[in-house]
């Protein structure tokens, strides 16, 4: 009993120093995508404490293969009573939060610190910050972002005589290539290396071909499901064909693409940066990237990306306190030691332009034509990743018949129909 | 206080601990996935009340239909080849000749039962790729052409349930060679001077005695594959096309993926309903056929 007394005074003398000293506590959520990148999240927040000493973070790493289980495992924690001040999440995640009012625009905070945030502004790609942008109210300030190109390895290039792809090759081109780099070396009837590998999924695999086409899967705000389109059921076929009729890419499910790749099996493959880690680590360097190759010559290009962002929760009690730490994390001295580099999310490309193109940063890993990574954002027009509030919803539904029609289990255009349906009935019913 | 009260005292606090848990972790959570089936609720904000909307949603939902039939499917596959091949394994360990090597045929097959599950659908999903694995291969020395195991959905299937009915076998051998050695022998001796050959001994006198090990194990199997997740959902990720997803992975899905909490735990309560009322109908029919000596 007496015990409990004494607990009690210490945790109300706490209660009442806290708030006497104006101590505040801010609660983040970040998607700690590989054990390593804690140390550096850890030194930042650090650093943020020792800059206002008034703040104290109180962080949560949410472990997770990708963006979509980190959300699943967010959710529980949220459904657990957590309530956190800003969490870190990616556009598809957004609208999600948005959907359920629970994150707040920024709008009012940026026009008042309009003078300290224009170099930020000033350093970012516009569409990076349109994206985050829903009905003329920006709710994040931009954090990293991924778009799609191609891989390459060059010693199999090299050892097969093949000139390295250029900007402007051409998706007959691109066959012409994987043509080239698939090979049966002990003609036993099977190839040994292939051209290319398909990834059934959704931002990593077939967007990218759909944005090639000039088209989308969604009509332009996100309302009506647009996967009857011919266009649409043509890329589909076209992937079919790169495995069935082309015979230049195994059926997917061959095996794990970065090994493979860095192994000589697959000569390319389609990613954003995020292959850089792995390779960095295997000490791999035969690699290199070019732009996602153009459908034909009279179709220009239209570059498929997906930002994240931190964003601020409605429920936060401590606004002010959050908005310093957002602002934080979006400066350059910051993101130079936490965005892209090998200590932290390699994974992503830093929004700021000064960054992603700095040859001291993304120069010293591969691969070494860095910089179309941030060109394909600001010389050709940019559309984020079509992702309707239901996005969890909308992915699976797309992946169970991208699946199907790469095991040439369903002919290209029934899976593009029978999507079309599910899609359409789903987002009637909401 | 009465010696009886004492004794009832002690009694109960040795349950105690295991009732405890049943209450916080069993019970409480059933009855809660009753109660939120009649709402709808995203996780992030609070849960609204919808009456039976989540049940009529059923009757209109294809994936419902579709991942049922594949369970179906499954608990069809898995438990008539464990209960064949269990018995098969049992009863070849149990001849006389191999006596002295049964202990270590016994942990041999039931050595998977102990593995995670998922370490268990990852190295078959080595084993079964298409291309690189070591199953086409030794396949294909013989002459057996490529089989895509993991990426139609025809083989897909079978895959799982080669890989469940792996996974489970040791169990249901260890439970038949529980069963074949309670069969006394004077039976088969009794048998054998009457002149009935091995056959007629196996079919008239084992297999009869050993039906209630067929009912227990038909229940348990029953009860499990009615519940297969990890295997599809490790192994070939439900597809391709759906045509390996359950409805534990439905359920899963529609609660932690796409946040209609409400909703799965719709789904949780008719296949729990499906289980329940087939377990019935199975001790109901078992005094047609199960004989307890």
């Amino acid at each position: 009993m007496r015990f409990s007394k004494i607990g009690l005074l210490v945790l109300s003398l706490a209660v009442i120093g806290s708030v006497a000293f104006g101590v505040t506590t801010v609660k983040f959520v970040f998607w700690l995508w590989a054990p390593e990148a804690l140390e550096g999240w850890k030194k930042t927040f650090e650093g943020f404490v020792a800059e206002n000493p008034g703040i104290q973070i109180d962080y949560i790493p949410v472990p997770g293969a990708t963006w979509g289980e980190y959300l699943d495992k967010v959710s529980a924690m949220i459904a657990g009573g957590e309530r956190p001040d800003a969490m870190w999440v990616a556009t598809e995640g957004m609208r999600f939060l948005l959907a359920k009012n629970l994150i707040r625009p920024l709008n009012d905070y940026i026009e008042r610190d309009k003078a300290e945030l224009q170099e930020f502004f000033d350093d970012v790609a516009p569409a990076l910050r349109d994206a985050m942008t829903f009905d003329g109210k920006i709710y994040a300030l931009p954090y990293s972002w991924n778009n799609m190109v191609i891989w390459y390895n060059t010693k199999m290039f090299d050892e097969l005589g093949i000139p390295y792809p250029t900007e402007n090759w051409t998706r007959e081109d691109f066959i012409a290539i994987a043509k080239k780099l698939t090979v049966d070396k002990d003609n036993d009837g099977k190839p040994d290396q292939y051209g290319f590998a398909i990834e059934p999924a959704y931002f990593g695999g077939t967007i990218p071909w759909i944005f090639a086409r000039g088209t989308s899967l969604f009509n332009e705000d996100l309302t009506k499901s647009n996967a009857n389109d011919p266009r649409v059921i043509e890329v589909m076929q076209f992937l079919q064909d790169l495995i069935y009729k082309e015979k230049v890419a195994p059926i997917p499910g061959y095996g794990p693409t970065f090994e493979l790749f860095m192994a000589g099996k697959i000569g390319m493959f389609a990613a954003g940066r995020w292959p850089v880690v792995t390779f960095v680590q295997a000490g791999f360097k035969d690699c290199d990237i070019q732009y996602w190759p153009l459908w034909d010559k009279d179709t220009p290009r239209l570059t498929l990306f997906g930002v994240d962002g931190i964003v601020l929760f409605t429920t936060s009690q401590h606004p002010e306190e959050t908005w310093k730490l957002i602002k934080y994390l979006a400066r350059k001295d910051v993101q130079a030691k936490l965005v892209g580099t090998l200590e932290s999310p390699v994974s992503n490309i830093p929004v700021r332009r000064s960054l992603a193109t700095s040859e001291e940063l993304m120069g010293a890993l591969p691969p070494k034509h860095f910089k179309i990574f941030y060109d394909s954002i600001e010389k050709y027009p940019a559309k984020p990743v079509p992702a309707p509030i239901f996005f969890t919803q909308v992915e699976e539904i797309w992946l169970r018949y991208v699946s199907a029609i790469l095991a040439n289990e369903i002919s290209a255009q029934a899976g593009c129909l029978k999507a079309h349906q599910e899609f359409t009935s789903l987002l009637e019913e909401h | 206080m009465t010696l009886k009260q004492k004794e009832n005292i002690i009694g109960y606090s040795f349950v105690l601990p295991t009732l405890v848990g049943f209450f916080c972790f069993s019970l409480g959570p059933m009855l809660s996935v009753i109660v939120l089936s009649f709402f709808s609720w995203d996780l992030w904000t609070l849960p609204r009340f919808v009456g039976f909307n989540n049940y009529k949603a059923l009757l209109h939902d294809v994936h419902f239909l579709n991942t049922f039939k594949n369970t179906l499917i499954f608990v069809g596959g898995v438990v008539t080849l464990e209960i064949i091949v269990g018995l098969f394994i049992a009863v070849l360990i149990e001849q006389k000749r191999y006596r002295f090597l049964k202990s270590g045929f016994r942990t041999v097959y039931f050595f998977p039962y102990v593995i995670s599950s998922v370490a268990i659908a990852l190295v078959w999903h080595f084993l079964l790729n298409p291309d690189l694995g070591v199953i086409n291969y030794y396949l294909g020395k013989i002459g057996i052409p490529r089989i895509n195991w993991l990426f139609s959905s025809h083989w897909a299937r079978v895959s799982v349930i080669v890989v469940e009915v792996w996974k489970n076998i040791g169990f249901y051998v260890v439970v038949f060679l529980a069963g074949l050695q309670n069969i006394p022998k004077q039976l088969y001796e009794a048998a054998e001077v009457d002149g009935a050959n091995r056959r007629q001994q196996f079919f008239h006198i084992t297999l009869p005695l050993l039906s209630p090990t067929f009912f227990f194990l038909s229940v348990i199997g029953f009860i499990n594959a009615f519940q297969i997740f990890d295997t599809p959902f490790v192994l070939t990720r439900g597809g391709p096309g759906g045509a390996t997803r359950t409805i534990a992975v439905y359920i899963y899905e529609t609660g932690f993926r796409f946040f209609r909490m409400g909703y799965a735990a719709t789904l949780a309560c008719i296949l729990f309903a499906c289980i329940a009322l087939l377990t019935l109908v199975q001790f109901i029919v078992s005094r047609k056929w199960v004989f307890y000596r």
